[in-house]
């Protein structure tokens, strides 16, 4: 009792004020909605303590969140195909939602999410970057761009032109993305960084995801790779490339890049009695890349070649679809290639072409090409605005035109990276 | 499944390297991600250090592009040396995250963020790209034309280099007692430098030259850049013309990345001067080490008032 009562003598003349001085920060709440109404001369308007009422972090803080890193990209073009109507459009082509944080000391993980062409949002990649091996190591996992060639990690948006070489969409799709793990690690060789990688996917084909295809008249094919898998069947990918110096400001890079599904079914659509299992097939890339930069920085070049190859089960037709009889397998190979140049003149403005071409997967004795040719020009690190046009042509469809403007806009967290 | 054991056969033939020979004690490996730290650092590490410079003196800082020996140099590093108040934010992250090098991780002992403790001027009351594309929410990053860095940015090197090498302290605080000699002298010379700058105007292209114009006393009148990071439209250069014919400008400072030619407009329209000054050491000739940049710097700012 004793004790309690010395207490309350001692207490209530800082009780009083603390009440007071409690009341009026009540009252005064709205004056502290953005921050402190009021600081002294040369103190700092922001904080970096992170404000809890309860003197801890919790689920309602937000200090830790991730970083979030948004695109627009938009599209105003006209197309003349040999085939169909011609004519322009205005599309938003792309809306992308990054985000990024670390897990732990060990592990980062990101998330892309992206709409394309004002479709529903769909996940584009998800992973999870476990770095805590000792040395150079990565253990990738979860659904990301898989590692080939110098372009099938890049998203869409950030290519130097409105759409991948010809050669890379015939041969590994739009995207390239995969759920799995991959394995990478680099080390030197003297100075010349060499890195390698590894990764299983359940599935390496790409679901029609970015504008819905035409049906073909009786029904087409579609390869499909088993939902439950032996070790041996699911898809691989490998990469190993290597950068070099080449004088004072350039750079020079090689690379060889694998694609193999081992197992997969040629399924058909109107009749699925016809249906060829046991399929596989490989796609090989190899490409050299040349970079260079001036004194400044400023003034800089970009050329490369990639080369592909692809072997195995290609396509597969029914060979009369009026009376379908049999699904033929086109077990052949393909070859191609894209080339390329840019050149930037200011920080700000750039210019370059490719070229691709590439035989057909479903009949190696047709070819498709196409030439770009664009100028870009940065209003700052993040607006640009390029003007291009695609001279395609095919020996099915004839040739087409399309000139285009494509306007880009990156907010929020921007990742830069090391991309090889 | 051949290609899978084939892969991993691969995989595992990379990864087991033999170690490599036991060999003499080796030098430090220091890394520094500008001309100026590499310069200090030589001064102060003498030669127990090698040094590797990712940027060129005469480049960019904000657009530095990856090269080979950068990662690897970087990946083998026992001290990092960088600016920091996101000066380098365009290429240090993501090189650090793929040397994967624990010892240089920041807040491991290898790890020296140079701007620690130094008090930045312009520091953005809002974090928005509202007000500039280039925005550096710590404040303005180029604080190594301050001539007072010198002896801040050696102080930061000198804790770095022992704690990474507590063996060689006495032999690095004795080197940076005599870079501070040098300094002091250098410091004698600017003196009586500082007073004929004092309320001079210039218009500058980037916001490079904060800390020089505050040190000197020197106003910055205007500047290309209308937001940090933002080119000037045709717009922002006529009123720009209006501006150094209105205050009198007869200098226009810029570095040598800057987009020259906007400065070659405007200084034909107003017959101020262009003056390409280095932003880093060996930005230009005869800039070779932090003291011979000031020197050139007030040297030449100097001389093109003492002309008018």
């Amino acid at each position: 009792m004793h004790s309690l009562a010395t207490t309350f003598t001692l207490s209530r003349p800082v009780l009083l004020p603390l009440l007071s001085g409690g009341l009026t920060l009540a009252l005064s709440n709205p004056f502290f909605a953005q921050g402190a109404g009021m600081t002294s001369p040369g103190t700092s308007r922001y904080s970096s303590s992170v404000h809890t009422s309860s003197g801890q972090t919790s689920r309602f803080t937000s200090e830790f969140n991730p970083g979030l890193g948004c695109v627009i990209d938009a599209v105003v073009d006209y197309a003349d195909p040999g085939e169909g109507a011609s004519g322009g459009d205005v599309s938003l082509r792309i809306f992308e939602l990054n985000i990024n944080a670390f897990i732990d000391p060990s592990a980062w993980a990101y998330v892309v999410v992206t709409s394309h062409e004002l479709e529903s949002l769909g996940l584009e990649e998800a992973a999870v970057a476990y770095i805590g091996f000792e040395g150079h190591s990565t253990l990738r996992a979860g659904r990301f761009f898989v590692d080939f060639g110098k372009q099938m990690q890049t998203h869409l948006e950030e290519l130097r032109t409105l759409e991948r070489p010809i050669v890379l969409r015939e041969f590994l799709g739009d995207e390239l993305g995969g759920t799995g793990v991959q394995y990478d690690t680099w080390f030197p060789a003297g100075d010349v960084p060499i890195r390698f990688s590894l990764g299983a996917f359940s599935n390496l084909f790409q679901a029609h995801e970015h504008g819905a295809e035409e049906p073909e008249p009786g029904g087409g094919t579609e390869p499909l790779v088993p939902s439950r898998k032996d070790l041996d069947e699911f898809s691989l990918t490998a990469r190993l490339t290597g950068l070099m110096e080449a004088g004072e400001r350039g750079t020079f890079q090689l690379g060889a890049s694998l694609r193999h599904i081992p197992e997969f079914t040629f399924a058909y659509e109107a009749d699925e009695t016809l249906d060829r299992s046991g399929m596989a097939n490989s796609v090989f890339g190899l490409d050299a890349t040349y970079g260079w930069a001036s004194d400044t920085g400023i003034q800089t070049f970009l050329g490369g070649l990639e080369v592909l190859a692809a072997a195995g089960d290609l396509a597969a037709a029914v060979d009369d679809p009026g009376d379908p009889g049999e699904l033929v397998v086109q077990d052949d190979s393909a070859a191609g290639y894209y080339a390329y140049a840019d050149y930037g003149w200011t920080q700000y403005d750039s210019a370059g072409m490719q070229y691709s071409r590439v035989e057909a997967p479903e009949d190696p004795d047709a070819t498709l090409s196409e030439l770009d040719l664009y100028a870009t020009h940065h209003f700052t690190e993040f607006r640009r605005l390029r003007l291009g046009v695609t001279l395609a042509d095919s020996d099915e469809s004839g040739s087409e035109t399309r000139v285009y403007l494509q306007f880009t806009n990156f907010f929020g967290s921007h990742a830069h990276g090391i991309n090889w | 499944m051949k290609i899978t054991i084939l892969l991993f056969a691969l995989g595992l033939s990379v990864s087991i390297r033999p170690a490599a020979p036991a060999s003499a004690p080796e030098k430090l490996k220091v890394v520094a991600t500008i001309s100026d730290l590499a310069d200090i650092a030589g001064k102060i590490g003498g030669d127990r250090v090698t040094i590797t410079t990712l940027a060129k003196g005469t480049q960019n800082i904000h657009r530095v592009q990856f090269r080979p020996t950068h990662l690897v140099r970087t990946g083998e590093a026992d001290l990092f040396l960088q600016m920091g108040l996101s000066l380098e934010h365009s290429y240090v992250p993501e090189l650090l995250l793929a040397a994967r090098n624990p010892q240089i991780r920041p807040g491991a002992p290898g790890f020296v963020n140079c701007s620690e403790g130094w008090e930045p001027v312009e520091v953005p009351a809002e974090i928005s790209r509202r007000d500039a594309a280039d925005v550096h929410p710590q404040g303005n990053p180029h604080f190594n034309l301050d001539p007072a860095a010198g002896g801040f940015l050696a102080d930061r090197i000198l804790e770095g280099l022992i704690r990474v090498d507590p063996d060689s302290a006495d032999y690095y605080r004795e080197r940076r007692a005599a870079y501070e000699t040098e300094l002091a002298a250098a410091r004698e010379r600017w003196a009586p430098l500082v007073e004929k700058l004092r309320g001079r105007k210039v218009v500058i292209y980037h916001q490079d030259f904060s800390y020089f114009a505050r040190a000197t006393g020197m106003t910055i009148a205007g500047t290309f850049e209308p937001k940090i990071g933002v080119p000037p439209t045709p717009t922002d250069l006529a009123r720009l013309i209006e501006l150094i014919r209105r205050e009198g400008v007869t200098l226009l400072l810029t570095a040598k990345w800057s987009n020259n030619r906007s400065v070659h407009f405007v200084a034909e329209k107003t017959g101020a001067e262009i003056l390409e000054v280095p932003v880093m050491v060996e930005g230009v000739a005869h800039t070779d080490s932090w003291i011979a940049m000031m020197d050139f710097l007030f040297a030449e700012i100097v001389k093109h008032f003492a002309a008018r």
